[in-house]
């Protein structure tokens, strides 16, 4: 089967990192904040400009909400993917097909983990749930009534 | 001049029916009702509530520089409770709290050392008592909390001046609990009553000579313990008017254990209040009567700032308003009779860090505000601004659902999405409440509770809870 690259048909405008580090006092959405805010200065952009995002994380959150809530973005596709330690690469290269097929003209890739809240050293895989402060009670048939009144 | 700057007492919405005790088990039971802590309140968790209505109540506002937090029934061990009942009243940082805990004279005595101080003492005190089915303890125990702030009066002014006060303290075993069990055991009552009754008159009457008072001089006496015989035989030898002999509750709420000296203690200084009000009396004598492990007596005079101090939540009124609570449910929650659980995956235990990050929020339900609009940001985004305590901010139920599905301790949850006055919308836990009460545009009030526990830790957060009870919206069917 042959494979059709996408040579000199994406570029990466813009970049940001944040820190690596324990990170007592902060949480994934402080860091998904705080790169995807640096990245948009970097490549002299607003959030508004982003077509589509594409989240990678394997423990810290389930579903495009963990970005969509904490950057506020609304009206816009967020998906979240996971691919074990190619998460990350699995979000660019999301959000680089997306690009090269015509369908978004400015995607953001973004990948996040907030390991040291887990309680266990390293990655706590198949510890359940990613670790919260404990007050998201959302089931689907409450997300869905929320979604009704709005 | 040392006394109660203000008081608070939490009596649980629930009630379970004495009546209903003996159909099932066989035995026990008897007339009246108990109160009974929600599968979703705690010590803890109503400890807090009686202690946000002390707060609230006091003039002047002062400060507390400690609280202290006392029961037999603890959330933790090993971790002070009275941390969690700090961060959900947001006191700051440098306010000690400290668990002053273990037997039920602990709460007694509590007070008794606030009293003796200098500084500015929350008080609180809960319990929830619990014994195996069928038996006295369960029928005659209660669930509640009560919380008094101590101090002095150049802080503010005074309810009650603290006059006097006694202890006699004796080693033996009249009720005994050993750790890990689920309920306490007696010896025979007839040898606790001589005991405590001759403790309970000497305590009396050393503490009436230290204020220079005579039984006479004595307006209302509290007589409290998990002993009722012997409290019944001491208040015939105090040598008080039968109508200075303050209702015990035991017919309404049953007895609170740790919490019931300073729940009596604040119902009794609520009902004052209101009388003096009307009639401009002041300088009246208090007695508190403790027994257990011995004796404790604290005498107190009220003031005329009394007649003017009013709670948003009088004891008299949280006993009036109920709920019933079966026995088969009540035997659930107190994990006495295993029930099949929901057939859900259990939560996942919650992250001391992320927790801890956010204490503001999940312990004060503090939200932050919108950078644009400045509306209450529910909850709190990386964006927002400034901070929205919506604690003590009542809302209207806006929509809800009934979800059958997702995991509860006590399927079904009633969810609902509340529009905060003055701006904010949350969808939370809806608690004290019937699937079938619930109407849109009803009015809540937010309540602090336990939300599950996993790994042995507490998830605690906020719910909302209706304003009045059903009984006081005629258009209902009580569900």
């Amino acid at each position: 089967m042959p494979s059709h690259g996408i040579k000199d048909q994406v570029a990466i405008v813009g970049a940001a990192c944040t820190p690596f580090g324990e990170h007592w006092d902060r949480g994934a959405d402080d860091l998904m904040v705080q790169a995807a805010n640096e990245t948009l200065a970097s490549a002299g952009i607003e959030k508004d400009d982003i077509d589509a995002f594409w989240l990678g994380t394997a423990t810290s959150g389930m579903s495009g909400i963990t970005l969509a809530r904490p950057l506020q973005v609304e009206g816009k596709p967020v998906t979240r993917v996971e691919n074990y330690c190619a998460t990350g690469s699995e979000a660019l290269r999301g959000a680089a097909y997306a690009v090269a097929s015509g369908a978004y003209d400015v995607a953001m890739a973004l990948g996040v983990e907030k390991v040291k809240d887990s309680g266990y050293q390293g990655l706590a895989g198949g510890a359940g749930s990613p670790p919260t402060d404990g007050h998201v009670q959302h089931g689907r048939p409450q997300l869905c009534a929320e979604v009704r009144r709005e | 001049m040392r006394g109660i700057l203000s008081a608070g007492g939490y009596v649980p919405h629930g009630r379970l029916d004495r009546s209903a005790i003996a159909p099932f088990v066989g035995a026990g039971g008897g007339r009246g009702s108990r109160s009974v802590a929600s599968y979703d309140e705690d010590t803890t968790t109503m400890g807090f509530e009686a202690a946000r209505l002390a707060l609230r109540a006091a003039a002047d506002s002062p400060r507390p520089d400690m609280v202290w937090f006392s029961t037999v029934t603890p959330a933790y061990l090993d971790k002070t409770n009275a941390t969690a009942i700090h961060a959900a009243l947001r006191l700051d940082d440098d306010v000690a709290a400290l668990d002053l805990g273990g037997a039920q004279r602990s709460a007694v005595g509590a007070l008794r050392i606030a009293l003796a101080g200098n500084d500015t003492v929350l008080v609180v005190a809960a319990d929830m008592r619990t014994g195996f089915p069928g038996g006295a303890d369960e029928a005659s125990g209660g669930d509640g909390a009560a919380a008094l702030l101590v101090g002095d009066d150049a802080s503010a002014p005074l309810l009650a001046e603290h006059i006097g006060a006694a202890s006699i303290t004796a080693e033996f075993l009249d009720r005994w609990r050993a750790p890990g069990d689920v309920r306490s055991k007696v010896w025979e009552e007839r040898f606790g009553e001589t005991r405590y009754v001759a403790l309970g008159e000497r305590a009396w009457s050393d503490a009436l000579k230290q204020a220079e008072l005579t039984p006479a001089d004595v307006d209302r006496v509290i007589v409290t313990s998990a002993h009722a015989r012997a409290t019944r035989s001491l208040v015939n030898r105090l040598g008080v008017a039968k109508e200075a002999i303050v209702d015990d509750l035991g017919a309404t709420v049953g007895n609170t254990g740790a919490a019931h000296p300073a729940l009596l203690l604040a119902a009794t200084l609520e009902a004052m209040s209101l009388a003096s009000a009307a009639s401009g009396a002041s300088g009246q004598v208090i007695a508190l009567v403790v027994l257990a492990d011995g004796a404790d007596v604290l005498l107190f005079r009220t003031t005329a700032a009394l007649a003017g101090c009013r709670t948003a939540s009088a004891v008299a009124d949280q006993v009036a308003t109920a709920r019933p609570v079966g026995y088969g449910k009540f035997l659930a929650w107190r994990g006495m009779l295993p029930v099949e659980p929901p057939r859900r995956p259990e939560p996942g235990r919650v992250s001391a860090s992320a927790s801890a990050r956010h204490e503001d929020w999940k312990f004060g339900f503090v939200g932050r505000r919108d950078p644009d609009t400045d509306a209450p940001q529910l909850p709190p985004l990386p964006g927002g601004t400034g901070s929205a305590a919506m604690a003590d901010v009542p809302g209207t139920i806006a929509a809800y659902t009934v979800d059958r599905i997702a995991y509860s301790p006590s399927p079904p949850i009633v969810f609902a999405i509340v529009d905060f006055d003055g701006g904010g919308r949350f969808p939370v836990e809806l608690t004290d409440v019937a699937e079938s009460d619930v109407q849109v545009g009803d009015r809540v009030e937010m309540t602090f509770r336990r939300l599950f526990t996993a790994d042995g830790i507490h998830n605690y957060f906020w719910k909302a809870r209706p304003i009045g009870s059903p009984h006081d919206r005629p258009d209902r069917q009580d569900g």
